[in-house]
């Protein structure tokens, strides 16, 4: 893809008290793309937005946003970054108005600027009505849309939003997916969800995350298309992933780190190949199943089920 | 930047009523306190200064007493306002606004810190009209009142500092509110220790901020208890800064 990358993940890993909670998550945004984070509680997600945006160091790897390294030049990075945690950031006892005006002071939005940017987010989230309302009389959806709204007043080229529809009711999510569908035309969006349905619907590109491991990165369009050309594998014996990806057929070869091999494959040759590679090298394949076909079969091949399977894991 | 936080950071004080009614509590209680202690100037102790050869007047005996108490009651009133800036904002998650924004950990913390600055300055100024409408009857020492003023807000600005430190070690409000009350009672600890008569040591005086308060009060500008104060600021500051830059490890 020769689009310009806004945000760049590579080898992100970090450990809490020993236990990894995410480890060597690989991927990019480009400009354009609106992004889903898809993953069970606990998989992994706040962790890696966190990261992303600053709020948490990793323990190795490196996040870039429009080239510039999260870790080395905070301030710069997130020049070009808008972010609302899965709780919006917001100053209860201030206005909306007060409020947007201060977070689009602080992300550097000059004061010439100032009310043509606030009125700018104030028009786009909808929230012309509520202007002079205090933050803690607002229903959830306006606090929803408010921290919405502080996050793209600078008018950042990657936004991330951290389950922007959690605890809403369905007429407030159908509102912020309208509003989400509006912010991509703008921007580029990563959004971390665990709702299916929210994917589908707003993103074109999906990123399925579980148990810290990066399982699946691929376009809704590809997802669509080649039904069925997944397949799950497992061995005892722990092949290299370049021994896999070598298999005549084989399209990419990811790796979780319970051992748990998801490949892509063009020729239904790759399969009795990495039977026969097996025999053949020890690395006592025991588990082999194909999946694919909509997300949400994607989704519960690749993370549910497994999890039934092997709860050990 | 700094101002912009400094200026929001005062802003939502004022917006809320316990700012309100925590200045109104106050200044009751030390408006009591300074009739009190007039009452007891005029009744009891001028009579016994008269004749005396450069007996104190009602600013040794009735204002500066009165600004001792204002520094205490000072110490224990505006460090809320570090726990509400600091520990409320890690425990709701308004913390991140900032922490995902260009600015600096430094920034912050100085923009957190000169809010609380201003309101050490605009709580001393307001406790100190009540000392200073006494001169409209009386003759008072101008001077010493302004540098038991001085004493005030140094005192309370400075202890900013390690309120805004503590208030960012932990979520927990109440937690945040009890370490801020034990490191005061460790200064008494200290100048206590330090003032025993049988084991003084002139070091547990020196890091107790308590003498360098009374040192100030009583008008005597010391370059020492100024350094003394604008150390123990600057040390919590980058304590506080380092927290915000390396917290983000654990």
């Amino acid at each position: 893809m020769t689009q310009e990358i806004l945000l760049s993940v590579k080898d992100l890993s970090r450990s809490f008290n020993g236990q990894k909670a995410i480890e060597d998550i690989n991927f990019n945004i480009h400009r354009g793309e609106v992004v889903a984070l898809l993953g069970t509680n606990g998989a992994g997600k706040s962790t890696t937005l966190n990261i992303i945006t600053g709020n948490l160091a990793a323990d190795s790897g490196e996040v870039s946003i429009c080239d510039t390294n999260i870790a080395t030049h905070p301030k710069q990075a997130k020049y070009n970054m808008g972010y609302l945690p899965d709780t919006p950031p917001l100053y209860r006892e201030l206005t909306v108005n007060e409020y947007l005006q201060f977070a689009a002071r602080i992300h550097g939005v000059n004061k010439q600027d100032l009310s043509q940017r606030v009125d700018h987010v104030i028009e786009v989230c909808g929230l012309s009505s509520v202007t002079k309302k205090l933050i803690a009389n607002l229903s959830k959806g306006f606090k929803q849309r408010v921290g919405i709204a502080q996050a793209i007043i600078h008018n950042p080229a990657l936004v991330i939003l951290d389950e922007p529809t959690v605890g809403l009711d369905p007429v407030q999510m159908q509102d912020i997916r309208t509003l989400l569908n509006e912010l991509s035309k703008n921007h580029s969006v990563l959004l971390s969800t665990h709702l299916l349905a929210e994917a589908e619907t707003t993103c074109n590109r999906v990123l399925i995350i579980d148990k810290g491991s990066l399982l699946l990165d691929q376009t809704l369009e590809e997802l669509n298309q080649s039904p069925g050309k997944r397949v799950k594998l497992r061995f005892n014996g722990n092949p290299e992933i370049d021994e896999l990806n070598a298999i005549p057929g084989c399209e990419s070869v990811s790796c979780s780190q319970f051992g748990k091999y998801i490949c892509r494959y063009t020729d239904m040759q790759f399969i009795q190949q990495v039977q026969a590679r097996s025999l053949e090298n020890d690395w006592q394949l025991y588990e082999i199943a194909s999946f694919g076909g909509s997300l949400e079969q994607v989704f519960l091949d690749l993370v549910v089920r497994d999890s039934i399977a092997s709860p050990a894991a | 930047m700094i101002s912009i936080i400094t200026k929001n950071e005062f802003k939502r004080v004022w917006h809320t009523p316990i700012a309100w009614i925590l200045l109104a509590v106050a200044l009751f209680v030390l408006g009591l306190l300074l009739l009190i202690l007039l009452n007891n100037f005029y009744s009891e102790i001028q009579s016994k200064l008269v004749g005396l050869e450069q007996a104190p007047g009602l600013t040794d005996l009735v204002i500066a007493p009165y600004m001792f108490w204002v520094a205490v009651v000072g110490v224990l009133v505006v460090p809320l306002f570090a726990v509400r800036s600091s520990t409320e904002e890690l425990h709701f998650g308004t913390n991140v606004l900032l922490s995902s924004a260009p600015v600096s950990a430094t920034q912050i913390v100085l923009g957190k810190f000169f809010a609380l600055v201003l309101l050490a300055l605009i709580y001393t100024f307001i406790c100190s009209i009540f000392a200073l409408i006494l001169g409209y009857f009386t003759p008072i020492d101008y001077g010493k009142t302004a540098a038991a003023c001085l004493a005030t807000f140094l005192f309370i600005s400075s202890f900013n500092a390690a309120a805004l430190f503590i208030a960012n070690l932990t979520r927990v409000p109440i937690i945040a509110t009890a370490a801020i009350i034990g490191l005061l009672l460790a200064m008494v600890m200290l100048y206590m220790s330090g003032s025993a008569t049988a084991s003084s040591s002139e070091l547990f005086l020196y890091l107790s901020n308590i003498p360098h308060l009374a040192g100030l009060i009583t008008g005597s500008i010391d370059t020492t208890h100024v350094a003394y104060f604008a150390l123990f600021a600057i040390l919590f500051l980058m304590l506080c800064i380092r927290r915000l830059k390396y917290g983000k490890d654990g």
